[in-house]
């Protein structure tokens, strides 16, 4: 019994050793297969050449926002409250939050005999310690530089211009944003695995005089009490009627038409092809669906995240088209203008859901790299359609053609609402069928 | 007396059941991982081959931000987070319920004095649960080893946790994520330790073993929900235990992590001795 016991303890270990053999041997294979990268901090001011393209920086100046906006009025349309991101939801104070843009001037010599495009908005990076940014709005680029946001370099060619990045205080950590100038930064100008970056050595700030700082808080003020066609914002705790107008911050909505697919969202005569790709089903990685139809445009069973599996019941698109008006004088951001829809008791229950599908008429709708924005002019009227994705649920005997239909207008919690007895709770709801 | 509790805990089913728990959390994470890592090698082959170089940077997936505590999209990081209260607790929280109700206690006071033994109550408790809580977080980097590699890549384009200069300890995030991802499995193991003792607390007005045994889970759910509804997650030890929990941590400062851990402990502590020397039960 000792014996077996003693040989039994010996085969553990030995079992024990080769387990933990493979398995270094498999965790040095998995590191090995990916090879060793690099990173290289470079001087600023010697020549360089990347992949045939030469690099150096001519510039390097950290503005204050006013001294920026002064230097550069044309970028001053993409500073402003009016029309901006920030208007739409009510944050005045998020636009101050960008008090420094840091700008390098950069000029790239193409050394090659063949045409090399270069795309600033997306190559080169800002880097200081655990900070990174992108340059700030491609616009902004082709505004100050009066040339398009990709560039074609013919063999030999050069090309000089300036980057701009917001510095935008919040992202940096708690003292650090005061004393920019003691942090290190650096611009990624070549990627994984031999990364190489360009450190900014000779960085010096611009200060605002106080004709600057006067057109800058002129431009970031949120102030529409001067403007007499401005209507009042509607209410929270509102149930607006058929017909009714819903109006925030200067924009008035009302209800134009709505349309429900059953079959083929082709069927609704205002469907925009080019947006069908965004709605299209999807297999997922973790074996989810998502999309609410396929190829040709016909409406799918709905997946249930809940239940896994697809439900029986009919699935339709909802297509909601609203009337805009901007009743100010001034460029209005109309992105808050987001409902949600509601039918029956007023759930928006998993039986609902919003697509990503909007088309707009009379508005200006711009896409970044990280976002899209969508803009009306003062006075202008137009029109905006969203598609909802939506089951009829037999069990509560739904019928979206005939049954009553509201669209939510809150960002928060509506807390107990019942709307075919009239209680919209804490909501803003208006009712369009 | 120490070496007796040490030895009750390690052979005790709680142990056991522990390294079960963490064991299928782990694997299931892996597995999980597992599919996100080819769909992550088809993609960068993709982008590579597509123009011969990605604009923005193709970059690998790397092992601390694959494993369960480095990663906050799978279900099975928020699942480990939720239960961790559970796990710390199951080794050896219910054991002084569980000595009182048998009238084993008494027997122990007979036999060495009552401060001693409720010291190494403690202790035991605080490190079993540490060890309970931390265990998954290791066992899940370690099977995560054998597919993801070990790569240390110097920007935030290269990392899915969106971990920003205004959050503590991004800076060594950047610079040595080893040791990022070491300090966050300490807190987690504190805090586990921390947890786990709450259940020694409750042992003195608890009549139920059950209410003993989820007494830290409620206390934790509770405080995530009482921080959120007085607009401070960022006191939520569900948050900011968390690694990847990014938007809390835009406010919480390390100092405040350490703080709350050393309240909670002193809390704990005083409660336990305290009542545990002047009585045998409160109720």
């Amino acid at each position: 019994m000792d014996g077996f016991k003693k040989r039994y303890r010996w085969i553990v270990i030995l079992a024990v050793l080769l387990l933990a053999g493979a398995y270094m041997a498999r965790v040095i294979q998995v590191n090995q297969k990916y090879g060793k990268s690099s990173t290289e901090y470079l001087p600023d001011r010697a020549f360089k050449t990347w992949d045939g393209l030469e690099i150096s920086m001519e510039e390097e100046k950290l503005y204050n926002i006013a001294a920026f906006l002064d230097k550069y009025p044309a970028a001053q349309r993409y500073y402003q409250y009016a029309g901006s991101i920030y208007e739409a939801y009510n944050d005045e104070e998020g636009i101050r939050d960008i008090e420094n843009i840091l700008c390098v001037e950069m000029k790239v010599r193409n050394l090659t005999e063949e045409s090399r495009v270069i795309d600033p908005s997306n190559q080169y990076r800002l880097y200081s310690g655990a900070y990174g940014s992108g340059l700030t709005d491609y616009r902004v680029f082709e505004e100050v530089n009066q040339i398009g946001a990709a560039l074609e370099l013919r063999a030999g060619a050069e090309v000089s211009f300036l980057l701009c990045y917001d510095l935008n205080k919040k992202s940096f950590r708690k003292g650090s944003y005061e004393d920019l100038l003691e942090r290190k930064f650096s611009i990624l100008v070549h990627n994984f695995p031999d990364m190489q970056y360009i450190t900014l050595e000779h960085l010096e700030y611009v200060a605002a005089d106080e004709d600057a700082v006067s057109l800058y808080e002129q431009l970031v003020s949120a102030d529409d009490s001067a403007d007499p066609a401005v209507r009042e914002d509607t209410q929270r705790a509102t149930l607006l009627p058929l017909g009714g107008e819903y109006v925030t911050g200067g924009l008035c909505v009302s209800c134009d038409s709505i349309f429900v697919a059953y079959d083929n969202v082709h069927d609704y005569e205002g469907f925009d092809e080019s947006m069908l790709p965004a709605i299209l089903r999807e297999e997922t990685a973790a074996g989810q669906y998502s999309g609410a139809v396929d190829e040709e445009g016909n409406i799918m069973p709905m997946w249930s995240a809940v239940s896994q599996a697809f439900s029986d019941y009919k699935p339709s698109v909802v297509f909601v088209t609203l009337n805009l008006y901007n009743s100010s004088s001034r460029k209005k951001n109309i992105q808050k203008i987001y409902p949600y829809l509601y039918f029956y008791i007023g759930k928006n229950l998993n039986d609902v859901e919003m697509l990503p599908y909007t088309t707009c008429e009379n508005v200006e709708i711009t896409k970044t790299i990280s976002s899209t924005s969508y803009e009306m002019e003062g006075y202008a009227r137009g029109k905006i359609t969203f598609a909802y994705y939506c089951v009829e649920n037999d069990d509560y005997g739904v019928n979206l053609q005939s049954d009553p239909l509201w669209i939510d207008f809150n960002d928060t919690s509506v807390g107990k609402v019942n709307l075919k007895k009239g209680n919209p709770g804490k909501g803003i709801f208006m009712r369009i069928q | 007396m120490m070496i007796n509790e040490i030895r009750r805990c390690l052979h005790g089913r709680g142990m056991k059941l522990v390294v079960i728990l963490s064991l299928c959390l782990a694997l299931g994470q892996f597995y999980v991982q597992s599919r996100m890592v080819r769909l992550h090698d088809k993609e960068m082959k993709i982008a590579v081959q597509e123009d011969g170089s990605y604009m923005a940077g193709v970059y690998p997936m790397t092992l601390y931000e694959a494993f369960i505590g480095g990663e906050n999209y799978t279900f099975f990081n928020q699942l480990y987070y939720y239960i961790l209260p559970l796990l710390a607790v199951l080794p050896f929280g219910v054991t002084f319920f569980t000595d009182e109700s048998s009238g084993y206690l008494k027997y122990i006071y007979s036999r060495v004095k009552k401060l001693h033994y409720l010291a190494a109550k403690y202790v035991v408790t605080f490190v079993s649960g540490a060890i309970a809580a931390g265990m998954a977080y290791i066992m899940s980097f370690a099977a995560n080893a054998l597919i993801v590699p070990v790569v240390y890549l110097p920007n935030q384009m290269a990392y899915q946790s969106g971990i920003i200069d205004a959050m503590p300890l991004s800076e060594i995030w950047y610079t040595k994520p080893w040791v990022y991802t070491l300090i966050y499995w300490l807190i987690t193991m504190l805090f586990g330790g921390i947890l786990a003792t709450v259940a020694l607390c409750v042992s003195f007005i608890a009549k139920n073993m059950l209410l003993v045994l989820f007494s830290p889970f409620l206390l934790y759910v509770a405080l995530d929900y009482a921080a959120m509804e007085f607009d401070l997650g960022r006191y939520s030890i569900y948050r900011f235990i968390n690694p990847k929990m990014d938007i809390v941590k835009l406010e919480i400062t390390m100092p405040e992590i350490f703080a709350c851990a050393a309240v909670l402990m002193i809390c704990t502590l005083v409660i336990f001795l305290g009542a545990g020397y002047k009585r045998e039960r409160i109720l």
